[in-house]
């Protein structure tokens, strides 16, 4: 949708030759507006948290006056959203992304192309319909994304993240494509998709969401009549095939019966990877890496390396069996958001074998391997610090509920996994500093290995408990200015000796504050 | 019933430098455990379960980091325990006068006799922990940066290099006012370990604080030690 707009070039955009830096549309400046379709989607976005009820209300037809209230406020969000599309306008001048927008309140915003950290597309089956793309461009502070162009056309989406990526330049010519022919890190197919349903838990997420949302709009899935048919069908086979016995075939049925919830799950965890992941491939464009993926929605994001604040090489026990690894990275940067969070680049590989993973670390970060000499152990006696509390807890609560019902002496089988737990963590959970990086290590069954590079500490932790006090021990936690909430917690090493931990504090602190130029950071940049 | 004592708030004289050596001279110990560690941990590996995870020797840690000298010292300000018990014990009061009437109207007077020990109580255990916790409270800056040590229970130690110190704010509620006490927030890019929230400087202190950190101390103007006497402390 190029179009030059013949009211007014901007006052500032006098084609000047000194002044032009390169990133400038091409001779003279042009505005630019979305896809005429965009209404649609600009609406669509506004209903998003209308839209789960509103299905519920007709499908399930327990529509009142609300229901008509809600088309009222739908037929204004219409208005709005068909008015705020048409009004968008943006364009490139002197190395600036402008963005105009806005009906009521305009605003006109200057964002200077390098400083936009992270580029986000994102489509649905509706925009792969139409042929469009949503397009969300980050900066490294604030909120909000710098902007958001929802929708564009795909080759325009593609256009501005080129120039985006290296200036206007490239952009017109058709040898642009020749110039950042993308590298291939990582891709996907369809076996190692299926090898990561099997081994996450996410059908039993989605499953326990379908519940939630039974509870939250009042629907008894055993009223729908797919789901009573396969109950009863279930019940029946499941009788069929144990026979009428007594106590052991009432045991067996519940092991049949646990078998094929089981295998359901996995089923359902193997759909959602299929759905989340399909094609799955991770690219160098130039000084980029980009992911791209998903089977119905596709997202692509993409982000310089020099943004990634820690890496996360994770691997849950039956991904061990299968000698598999997760890398996922946290970025620098601001939004919090959970729908925006969830579409930024955050895997280099969902799962990966321990070779691919090696190269791909080894492409993109390459100081933050987990395979490594110096792990330094945590406190002799961590494996009693792990285990004396839970099991203290247990202990006291099934005493206490074994006074109600004898069927609770079961949980004193608890205590001894509580204490190969606490032993397993002990030995696994390890810390290593050397140059250039901190990394922590921790985990049993499911393990993961955590690694910062030095220059991108940005506080230091000393921190003990009280039972920690109690022990000679400390724990010390390094904060990166990646956004918390993806891998959930700081960097932390607990249950170390605490004459140990101060000096690692001193040293991380000794690290942390020489001048930013020295340690390569450029978090703030 | 308000008795935290005063004399127990004094202050640890201002621009002492005694921080550091707690945080030094540690190394020969944890060199000394490590090797028994790592032993336990060559045989502990399980075979194959991690294909990726070989016993590791354990290698000597580097020579100590020399300990860096506090350049200053910022106490708390002498009223700010005064302050704190005071909001402490209106939660209380809070919490326990309606208890107490509806108690006094259901049960009588052994109801508020029962309700009077829960607050002697409760009252105790605050008075104690704040007496802990101004022992507990050590605000110091380095050359590089900003140390700040708290908590009674959870003890921690914050750092924040001071070139990676984004913004700060100081502010005062209404009653810390009067006091002249202030609080300081230190903003980094870290997003998990949030801000670093200093309460109880004075108010004088936590500006000075803030103009050292930001490196401003010259152009702003400010001369004096965090030591001179401020507002809050003529106040008291």
């Amino acid at each position: 949708m190029a179009r030059r707009h013949p009211r007014r070039p901007p006052a500032n955009g006098m084609p000047d030759p000194l002044q032009t830096s390169g990133l400038t549309d091409a001779a003279a400046p042009t505005e630019r507006r979305l896809h005429p379709w965009s209404w649609l989607f600009v609406l669509l976005t506004q209903l998003r948290p209308l839209l789960l009820p509103l299905v519920v209300l007709f499908v399930f037809g327990r529509g009142d006056r609300w229901a008509l209230y809600g088309v009222f406020a739908a037929l204004g969000m219409s208005v709005y959203a068909l008015v705020y599309s048409v009004g968008f306008r943006y364009w490139l001048l002197d190395g600036e992304l402008i963005v105009r927008e806005g009906i009521f309140n305009r605003t006109e915003r200057h964002i200077p192309v390098g400083r936009i950290h992270n580029v986000v597309q994102r489509r649905n089956p509706l925009h792969r319909l139409f042929g469009v793309t949503e397009l969300r461009l980050e900066s490294a502070g604030g909120a909000k994304p710098e902007a958001v162009m929802n929708v564009i056309s795909r080759g325009e989406a593609d256009r501005l993240e080129r120039v985006l990526r290296e200036g206007v330049e490239h952009a017109f010519h058709d040898d642009a494509r020749a110039v950042d022919a993308p590298e291939v890190l990582h891709r996907l197919g369809l076996g190692e998709l299926v090898r990561l349903g099997v081994s996450s838990n996410r059908g039993l997420v989605a499953l326990a969401a379908l519940w939630a949302a039974s509870w939250q709009f009042d629907i008894d899935f055993r009223d729908l009549p797919i789901a009573s048919r396969l109950a009863g069908g279930a019940q029946r086979a499941a009788w069929g095939f144990v026979g009428d016995h007594g106590a052991i075939s009432v045991a067996l049925a519940a092991l049949v019966v646990l078998a094929v919830l089981w295998t359901m799950l996995r089923v359902l965890s193997v759909a959602i990877a299929i759905f989340n992941y399909y094609g799955f491939t991770l690219e160098r464009q130039g000084r980029r890496i980009v992911s791209e993926g998903g089977l119905l929605t596709r997202t692509r994001a993409g982000a310089t390396p020099r943004r990634i604040q820690r890496v996360t090489v994770s691997q849950n026990w039956i991904m061990a069996r299968m000698q598999r690894v997760a890398v996922q990275v946290t970025l620098a940067g601001g939004v919090q958001q959970d729908a925006e969070k969830e579409s930024r680049l955050r895997w280099l590989a969902p799962i990966a074998t321990l070779d691919a993973a090696h190269r791909l670390i080894a492409e993109v970060r390459p100081d933050a391997d987990w395979l490594r000499d110096d792990w330094r152990p945590l406190h002799p006696r961590a494996a009693w610090r792990m285990f004396k509390w839970p099991a203290l807890l247990v202990t006291v609560a099934g005493g206490v509920l074994a006074l109600a019902s004898p069927l609770f002496l079961w949980a004193a089988l608890l205590i001894p996994w509580l204490w190969l737990d606490a032993r397993g963590r002990a030995r696994f959970g390890a810390y290593a500093m050397d140059s250039r990086t901190f990394a922590v290590r921790a985990g049993w069954l499911g393990r993961h290995w955590d690694s910062i590079r030095l220059g991108d500490i940005q506080a230091v932790r000393f921190r003990q408990t009280p039972g920690d006090r109690r022990q000679g021990m400390a724990r010390v936690a390094v904060a990166s200015a990646g956004s918390a909430d993806i891998v959930g917690s700081p960097v932390e090493v607990a249950c170390l000796p605490e004459a140990e931990a101060r000096d690692l504090c001193d040293r991380l602190r000794e690290v942390a504050s020489r001048p930013v130029t020295e340690t390569g950071s450029m978090t703030l940049l | 019933m308000i008795s935290v004592p005063d004399e127990e708030s004094e202050p640890a004289p201002t621009g002492e430098s005694d921080g550091t050596p707690a945080l030094s001279g540690t190394a020969g110990e944890a060199a000394g455990h490590a090797p028994a560690a790592s032993a336990g941990r060559a045989t502990s590996a399980g075979p194959a379960l991690h294909a990726d995870l070989p016993a590791q020797p354990i290698q000597a840690p580097p020579a100590p980091i020399p300990a860096e000298s506090v350049v200053e010292s910022y106490a708390l300000h002498p009223a700010a325990p005064r302050l704190w018990a005071w909001s402490h014990a209106l939660v209380i009061l809070v919490f326990l006068v309606p208890a107490a009437l509806a108690g006094g109207v259901w049960q009588g007077p052994r109801a508020l006799v029962a309700i009077a020990l829960l607050a002697a109580l409760a009252w105790s255990v605050v008075s104690r922990y704040l007496r802990l916790a101004v022992g507990r409270f050590r605000c110091e800056r380095f050359a590089s940066g900003l140390r700040y040590r708290h908590g009674v229970w959870w003890q921690s130690e914050v750092f924040i290099p001071a070139a990676r110190v984004q913004h700060t704010e100081v502010n005062q509620g209404p009653i810390a006012r009067r006091f002249g006490i202030g609080r300081l927030k230190v903003f980094t890019a870290a997003v998990q370990l949030g801000a670093l929230e200093i309460d109880g400087l004075a108010y004088a202190d936590a500006l000075l604080l803030r103009d050292r950190l930001l490196g401003r101390q010259d152009e702003a103007g400010h001369g004096a030690p965090p030591s001179a006497p401020t507002a809050g402390e003529r106040n008291a």
